[in-house]
């Protein structure tokens, strides 16, 4: 269908309305609005829930589509009446209308002009009110204008910082140029109090309306700077660590380029560089990594961390694999050894015999060494030595007074304070895998109930076990079969059989006088001369008088005491030298000097005086300190019979002193022919050995006791110059001893020159100094008669 | 709402008092040649070509009417979405039109009105000399 349209005429001078609004009809249906206000020219979207105003939507749309939007005073109240309404509000047209799925309405409404409400025409079953238009009150003036810039001006403004408001709003407060349109506009779009936004709408005068629009949006661009103040303190908080994060990042790295690190990663670091250093074991090395790695995850105030890192400390710093090479030439090793000390010779080719296999076998097993003997006679300078000679370090453990098997083991990491045990510490001094360790004392380890330190020390000294020596603190396996060993000790009588079956044991017995002379010469008084601050210009010791100090001052099997008196008699002529008394530019110590320098002499030679009426022998023992006189006195008185034996003799010495009397009871009238028959049965016997105060034990005084026995019964003193020793069988057999050198010695420091020994210790002579051989006359015996042959007088 | 109602925001979140109350048609403007002409197609289904008024001022076409509703009773409405009441458009065109050559003619709903451009002539203008 094609339609032609005549075109009026424009005359272009006059605008012709055309479309204009419809009249406003006299009723309008009211939509009450909850907690809102529609400002006039205006798109307000609505929903719409209510039943009555669901029917009052459908009811407009059926016709003119007109109602007037009123808000009501209680936002609370659900269906207000025509009470609670405002009294002025918004005509417009429903412009679009969709019912959503809930059953409610949503509206679109595109209002129109403000209206004054009158009355109501009806209120069911919705409100029908009577209304009238009640348009704007506008006066053209400099102040509209103005008024109208200022609104816009603040409230562009607002909008840059409100993000609830749209940009779009800034272009078309910008565009509008009806002051009325404008503030409709503006004051529909703020949040502000429903009753606020009610207000302006009730204002008619547009000017007045203004003011009051631009002292709201003052009050709100205020609100809004002091929020954009907040929010951008709260952002520089933010910021703040933000920026402290992003600086420590920074500072991280450049430590990292600088080569600094925090100090934790730092020592993990170290410790780990200083375990890639050492050559560990793949097992020990397992562990270590283990324990790193536990490291660095720990922080560094746990009590873990600390334990960890010693331990990991201790790991490093031991031995694995470093060795020292060792000095095998035989001819240097000699050299040492006997610059070091006098004779020894025993000792000396062990040594000498060690180096030997080790220059043909390199990797052959470390021995075990034992020296045994009395106090002083140089065991552990002589330690000193073998090192020296070996080129290896040395180390000297002390286990003597060790009670508990975790000295030499160490503690469980676990307990507080633990650490490893002398072994493995020792090790760590050393600073190689090969030293030598002197294990002093090892005859005076206790035990008690924390455990039994020999049995460690098994486990140590055990070539066959100890290349997997387990310390309970490291708990990983050290080898020790490289390490040589040498153990002292005075007796091999408390050193546990197993532990003495692992090493090889030599005897150093101590030295005669001719060789402590000599000892004396060469070592000890050059030292004290140095020791003291004197010169060898300034001082200097006669044989004599060094043989007087050897016999009168001194009793002892090693040299000890010697080098004290020594040292002695030099402190004093130090003292001399430094208050400038000294005549002499040289101070000759001789015989003569003693007194003065040492006092009075302290050791007699007291055999003869001892032995010189009857029922008194003169024996030789052996002791854990050197050889030694004893002397045995007999004595009788009238009684019945009885035997007495006192001076803390042990059981086996008692028994031996029984079968001597029962020996000299049955043979008495042999030696003795006018002897009384009931003379034993009419006497008590004593037996006593002196000094009362020292425990002796063993078999060997057996001939010394039937000879004192049978001195006191014959009244035959025991000569004086006569010594003896040997175990006697109740048939007057002599058995063999041990110890002859030791007794011997023992002999000769007592001034006696006859030496009566049982004859199977005749062998025994080689061990004997050749010099001190010449010097005793020795009888060799095998039954009883012989001694008393040799030994009694007259 | 917003795409429920987009349409009708876009197109004015702000009325102006000649909107009051009415609906914007949607408008399609061209130009076409032999005779060079400006074609305006105007929506305008459902309204009384009677109820429609066209005015030519200068280089504007102005389009107005009304689209009346249609009264009845007993209806319940599901949607709404045709605008209803009065309507207004200015068209500016982009040349000299004749506004005597102008026609129009409704085509299935829809307004055509075809406005006839004016050629520009060049005029002389002679120069005179003064003694």
């Amino acid at each position: 269908m094609s339609i032609e349209v005549e075109v009026p005429p424009g005359n272009g001078a006059q605008p012709v309305e055309l479309g204009t609004q419809p009249g406003l009809p006299d009723t309008l249906p009211v939509l009450p609005l909850r907690d809102t206000v529609t400002f006039p020219d205006t798109l307000t979207p609505l929903a719409v829930g209510q039943e009555r105003s669901i029917a009052l939507v459908n009811e407009v749309l059926s016709g003119n589509r007109m109602l007037v939007m009123v808000a009501s005073r209680d936002p609370e109240n659900d269906a207000p009446g025509p009470d609670q309404l405002h009294d002025v509000g918004v005509a417009g047209v429903v412009a679009r209308m969709l019912k959503v799925p809930d059953g409610t309405l949503r509206i679109l409404v595109q209002s129109g002009q403000r209206v004054t409400i009158d009355g109501f025409a009806s209120e069911q079953p919705y409100m029908i009110a009577q209304v009238t238009e009640s348009p704007d009150v506008l006066r053209e003036g400099p102040e509209l204008t103005a008024l109208m810039r200022n609104v816009q001006q603040t409230f562009l403004s607002i909008v840059e910082e409100v993000p609830y408001l749209p940009e779009e709003l800034m272009l078309a407060v910008n565009n509008l140029e009806d002051p009325s349109a404008l503030s409709h506009l503006i004051a529909g779009a703020l949040r502000i109090k429903t009753e606020e936004k009610q207000g302006l709408l009730e204002e008619r005068d547009v000017a007045r309306r203004l003011r009051r629009l631009s002292e709201i949006l003052a009050r709100e661009l205020e609100v809004v700077a002091i929020g954009t103040k907040i929010q951008s303190q709260v952002q520089s908080e933010l910021d703040k660590s933000q920026r402290e994060y992003v600086l420590r990042q920074q500072l991280k790295a450049i430590q990292a380029e600088l080569g600094e690190r925090d100090p934790q990663e730092l020592e993990v670091e170290e410790l780990r560089e200083r375990l890639a250093a050492v050559g560990l074991p793949e097992d020990v090395r397992r562990v270590s990594d283990r324990e790193l790695s536990r490291l660095e995850k720990l922080p560094q105030a746990a009590a873990e961390h600390g334990v960890i890192r010693s331990y990991l400390e201790w790991i490093a710093t031991l031995p694995w694999d470093t060795e020292s090479a060792d000095n095998l030439d035989l001819a240097h090793a000699r050299e040492v050894l006997d610059a070091d000390h006098y004779d020894i010779e025993r000792v000396k080719d062990r040594i000498l015999e060690f180096l030997a296999v080790r220059s043909l076998k390199p990797d052959a097993r470390g021995s075990i060494l034992c020296l045994v003997g009395p106090p002083g006679v140089g065991k552990t300078s002589l330690g000193h030595s073998v090192a020296r000679a070996l080129g290896r370090t040395f180390e000297r453990i002390s286990a003597g007074g060790v009670r508990d098997e975790a000295e030499i083991r160490g503690h469980r990491r676990t307990y507080i304070g633990a650490m490893p045990g002398t072994i493995v510490r020792a090790l760590r001094d050393a600073g190689t895998r090969n030293p030598l360790f002197m294990i002093d004392e090892i005859d005076k380890m206790g035990a008690d109930y924390r455990g039994d330190p020999a049995s460690a020390m098994l486990e140590v000294l055990d070539p066959e076990q100890n290349s997997k020596f387990r310390d309970h603190y490291l708990d990983v396996p050290f080898d020790l079969s490289h390490v040589m060993f040498i153990t002292t000790a005075n007796t091999l009588d408390t050193i546990p059989p197993p532990l003495r079956d692992r090493m090889e044991v030599i005897n150093l017995a101590g030295y005669t006088e001719e060789e402590k002379l000599q000892i004396a010469k060469r070592y000890l008084v050059p030292r004290q001369i140095e020791r003291n601050g004197l010169f060898k210009s300034r001082i200097a010791f006669t044989d004599g008088a060094l043989a007087a100090i050897i016999a009168g001052y001194t009793r002892e099997a090693g040299v000890r005491n010697l080098e004290r008196e020594i040292g002695t008699a030099c402190r004093k002529v130090a003292r001399r030298v430094a208050e400038k008394t000294l005549e002499t530019r040289k101070y000759t110590v001789n015989e003569k000097r003693l007194g003065e320098l040492l006092g009075r002499r302290r050791f007699f030679t007291e055999a003869k005086r001892r032995t010189s009426q009857p029922g008194v022998a003169t024996g030789l023992a052996w002791t854990p300190v050197g050889g030694d006189v004893l002397f045995i006195e007999a004595t009788a008185m009238p009684g019945t019979g009885h035997l007495t034996i006192t001076g803390q003799l042990g059981d086996v010495m008692r028994e031996s002193a029984q079968a001597a009397l029962s020996y000299v009871r049955g043979h008495a009238r042999v030696q003795v022919p006018d002897l009384p028959e009931n003379w034993f049965a009419t006497h008590d016997i004593h037996v006593h050995v002196p000094a009362g105060a020292i425990p002796k034990d063993g078999p060997s005084a057996g001939v010394t006791m039937a000879t004192a026995l049978m001195s006191m019964v014959s009244g035959r003193a025991v000569r004086s110059e006569v010594a003896m020793t040997g175990e006697m069988t109740l048939t007057g057999q002599v058995l063999p001893i041990g110890g002859l050198k030791e007794k011997a010695l023992a002999a000769q420091r007592g001034g006696l020159h006859h030496v009566i020994a049982p004859r199977r210790n005749e062998a025994d002579i080689e061990d004997i100094p050749a010099h001190l051989r010449a010097e005793l006359d020795f009888t060799w015996v095998e039954e009883i008669a012989e001694v008393f042959a040799a030994a009694l007088e007259g | 709402m917003d795409e429920l109602f987009g349409d009708a925001s876009d197109r004015g979140l702000v009325g102006g008092r000649g909107r009051r109350g009415g609906f914007t048609p949607a408008v399609d403007v061209f130009y076409a040649g032999d005779p060079p002409r400006a074609v305006v197609k105007a929506d305008l289904a459902g309204i009384d070509p009677s109820d429609v008024d066209l005015e030519i001022r200068g280089r504007e076409l102005i389009i107005a009417g009304i689209r009346r509703p249609q009264a009845a009773d007993g209806r319940v409405y599901q949607q709404v979405e045709i605008g209803h009441g009065p309507f207004r458009r200015v068209i500016g065109v982009g040349a000299d039109v004749d506004a005597d050559g102008a026609r129009a003619h409704y085509e299935n709903g829809v307004l055509i009105v075809e406005l006839p451009l004016v050629a520009p002539v060049a005029v002389g203008v002679p120069i005179e000399n003064t003694p």
